[in-house]
């Protein structure tokens, strides 16, 4: 019995030995792994950006907890060269969304490198939306509950955030537009509607405007008007005006004929015009025209002020008064000045005659002063601002 | 007592012997596998048939290079090319077709062969030189990457015959291959730099640190008797630090007293967690040492109590960037919730009447 126990307990310590020794071998320096090589080429001076990438990969689908995959980023960020940095950062987050989602999310957004190159890692939160939307729509119904912390010192968007919105938009659009509309007011739900809107309108208008004339009068309707008039203005302002039309509530309506026709100025201004100044409606036509306006004067200064002529002054003008003015500035401030002064209202004319003093302060200084010494009945805050200069 | 003793030799003799085993078995595992792997390189040498599949895998590809996992397989692709046959990837890649002065596959290829043998690589440039300055110091780039890969001296040496310009970008590659053999390597390596360069390093030396390696680049840092040096470098050691440990890197900073310190390590923290970062802070207002982490703050907290966080600019010390503050807060905050913004500009506030009447000028 003593014999067995002995040769056991021997046996037993000389495995322990055994295993002692293995461990006791280190993993090879770099240049001791090549000198080990004789006659044979350098094996690690061969080691591709592929075998690299997979020594770095190594061990990554062991991570399990958020302190884990905090710990080996930073290793990770360490190991690659800022050539492979993304490639490996895009891995390694595939792999942490897998298995934590929401650390995954709180902590991509604090990694330097991603601030300005992120591309790759994006496209992987968008992926994982996509193919995993009952869990993107918790995180991303997190962020809208009010998880300010997503923007990164405040103020940068949270681009994952959005990332994962896009890859739930192409899962099932109706069913993120409802998230939307059940959401409370904030930055994110704006962003998050406008992108929304551009994917839906580019894949399914119909859908999208039986979905906007199914909403009830709400704050998210006006924003997912404009957004729609503003694309349509830009790419099918015909189309757009045609979908304007159709709105019952005069505001709606007026809404997204002003944001159609002033996206439709900025690329073709005189058919935008025409359009505008072809309007039966008196009061619908000197609504939408400032926008017009601005966008023509630099192409058609011309017509801008034969248009305007046609008018006595009077409120419903200054807006339009205010364009012209603003749009001959830079050419003729004098002149905008004597124009802007046809402004009725008080205040607007005072702001508009500000703005242009302002610049022509900035261009020419002297032309200003002479301009002031020799008009008379200009508003105080125009007269001060040589003052407010020479003060500084 | 004869047997006993005996026994007792057999057995010492037994577990030595089990114990060298244990590491020739590693030692000739580990053998074997450098032998296999240099055995596969020597045998799948590229023949001139390959060289061409190559070519056309390339000239097939190229054109999908704006999707990024077609650009990432392009890369690795070129650099294991250049891996079995580095002057024909080499020369191939830098006949593609290209409507950039970067062409990253032959940055890639030109890599790994410099990583294999820098000298060749560097003579091959040498021959090829590019035209146009950009293009050969990207080039020059790929040769310091794939140098420091083996040999980081050798890396540095060609660096340092570089414009400064070049040697800002490069000398991460430097770093992390330093950085690779240990945090010693690393922070010998940056001591022994001088110039410009060495003023860059110490800023980029934290981006090469982990948790565990930290401890040994903040005492480093403790030694430099050029306080603008030391605090380059503690600067981006307090950054790095705060953004795993929040706790530890503050008290590191506070006690350094460094405004700018304190300031980095305050928006990190902030990032993490704004309210506690806020609670800490206004145990801290009056001191003008923190008015740089107060604006910090103040920014990841505007989105989540934007009345705190005036509250806190209010109570910074310097005029101009307690001002300069105020109105950035200010706009940043009609843009993102205009409401909120224009009901608190109109009530009682501590922004500066004329600063509250400008801002409110955008809601006129």
């Amino acid at each position: 019995m003593k014999v067995v126990l002995l040769m056991a307990l021997v046996g037993a310590t000389c495995w322990l030995a055994f295993e002692l020794g293995q461990r006791s071998v280190d993993e090879p320096e770099l240049r001791d792994e090549v000198v080990g090589v004789s006659g044979k080429e350098d094996v690690v001076r061969m080691r591709t950006d592929r075998e690299w990438s997979l020594r770095l990969r190594e061990g990554l689908s062991e991570l399990k907890t958020r302190e884990e995959f905090r710990s080996a980023l930073y290793r990770l960020i360490v190991e690659a060269d800022k050539t492979e940095e993304n490639r490996m950062l895009a891995e390694f987050f595939a792999e942490w969304l897998e298995k934590d989602p929401a650390g995954a999310l709180a902590e991509v957004r604090g990694v330097e490198s991603l601030r300005h190159d992120l591309g790759r890692v994006s496209r992987v939160f968008e992926n994982w939306a996509r193919e995993n939307p009952a869990e993107a729509e918790v995180l991303f119904k997190k962020v809208l509950a009010g998880d300010r912390a997503v923007f990164l010192d405040g103020v940068d968007p949270p681009v994952y955030v959005f990332s994962l919105f896009g890859g739930l938009l192409q899962n099932n659009v109706a069913s993120v537009a409802g998230m939307l509309v059940e959401a409370e007011e904030s930055r994110v739900r704006r962003d998050a509607l406008n992108l929304l809107v551009h994917n839906w309108f580019a894949q399914d208008k119909e859908a999208l405007f039986g979905w906007m004339d199914g909403l009830a009068e709400s704050r998210i309707r006006t924003e997912a008007v404009g957004l729609v008039a503003s694309r349509s203005g830009q790419e099918d302002p015909h189309g757009g005006i045609v979908w304007a039309m159709k709105f019952d509530e005069v505001g709606l309506r007026e809404l997204a004929l002003r944001v159609i026709t002033g996206q439709w100025a900025q690329r073709q201004s005189r058919e935008a015009f025409a359009w505008v100044d072809g309007l039966a409606d008196e009061r619908l036509k000197l609504t939408l025209m400032p926008d017009v306006l601005r966008s023509l004067m630099p192409i058609d200064p011309g017509a801008a002020a034969d248009w305007l002529n046609q008018f006595e002054a009077g409120p419903e003008m200054d807006a339009s008064v205010a364009a012209y003015a603003e749009g001959v500035a830079a050419v003729n401030p004098a002149a905008a000045m004597e124009s802007a002064r046809v402004i009725t209202d008080a205040r607007d004319r005072e702001k508009v005659m500000v703005r242009i003093a302002r610049g022509w302060l900035g261009r020419e200084p002297e032309g200003l002063k002479n301009y002031l010494e020799k008009t008379k009945g200009l508003p105080k805050k125009v007269s001060e601002l040589l003052h407010e200069r020479s003060g500084q | 007592m004869k047997t006993w003793g005996a026994v007792l030799v057999l057995w010492s003799l037994a577990l030595g012997g089990s114990f060298f085993a244990g590491q020739v078995v590693v030692k000739s595992e580990q053998a074997e596998e450098r032998e296999r792997e240099a055995e596969f390189r020597v045998t799948t040498r590229f023949s001139e048939i390959e060289s061409r599949d190559e070519v056309a895998f390339f000239e097939r590809n190229l054109s999908e290079r704006n999707d990024l996992g077609r650009h990432d397989e392009l890369w690795l692709r070129a650099g294991e090319w250049a891996a079995r046959d580095p002057e024909g990837a080499v020369a191939r890649l830098s006949e593609l077709k290209f409507d950039d002065v970067r062409n990253p596959y032959l940055f890639s290829a030109l890599s790994q062969w410099a990583a294999q043998d820098g000298g060749k690589a560097r003579r091959w440039l040498a021959q090829n030189n590019p035209e146009g300055r950009d293009r050969a110091e990207y080039l020059r780039a790929a040769l310091i990457r794939g140098m420091a890969r083996f040999d980081a001296n050798e890396a540095l040496a060609f660096l340092q015959e570089q414009p400064i310009a070049l040697q800002r970008t490069t000398i991460d590659f430097v770093l992390g291959a330093w950085a690779k053999r240990g945090v010693g390597t690393l922070l010998e390596g940056v001591e022994g730099l001088s110039g410009e360069l060495r003023e860059v390093a110490l800023a980029k030396v934290a981006s090469q640190l982990t948790p565990e390696t930290m401890a040994a680049a903040v005492a480093f840092s403790g030694e430099l008797s050029d306080r603008e040096k030391r605090l380059i470098l503690q600067e981006g050691l307090a950054d790095r630090w705060a953004q795993w440990d929040s706790g530890e890197a503050l008290a590191w900073a506070e006690e350094s007293g460094e405004p700018r310190m304190i300031g980095v390590v305050a928006k990190q923290w902030a990032r993490r967690e704004p309210e506690k970062a806020s609670d800490w802070l206004k145990k801290k207002s009056g001191a003008r040492e923190y008015d740089l982490a107060a604006r910090s703050v103040a920014w990841s907290m505007v989105g989540v109590d934007a009345a705190r966080a005036f509250d806190q600019v209010a109570a910074m010390k310097g005029v101009s960037l307690r001002e300069e503050t105020f109105e950035q807060l200010g706009r940043f905050w009609i843009g993102d919730d205009p409401k909120k913004a224009r009901q608190f500009l109109e009530n009682e506030n501590p922004l500066p009447e004329k600063l509250r009447e400008e801002l409110l000028l955008h809601f006129r």
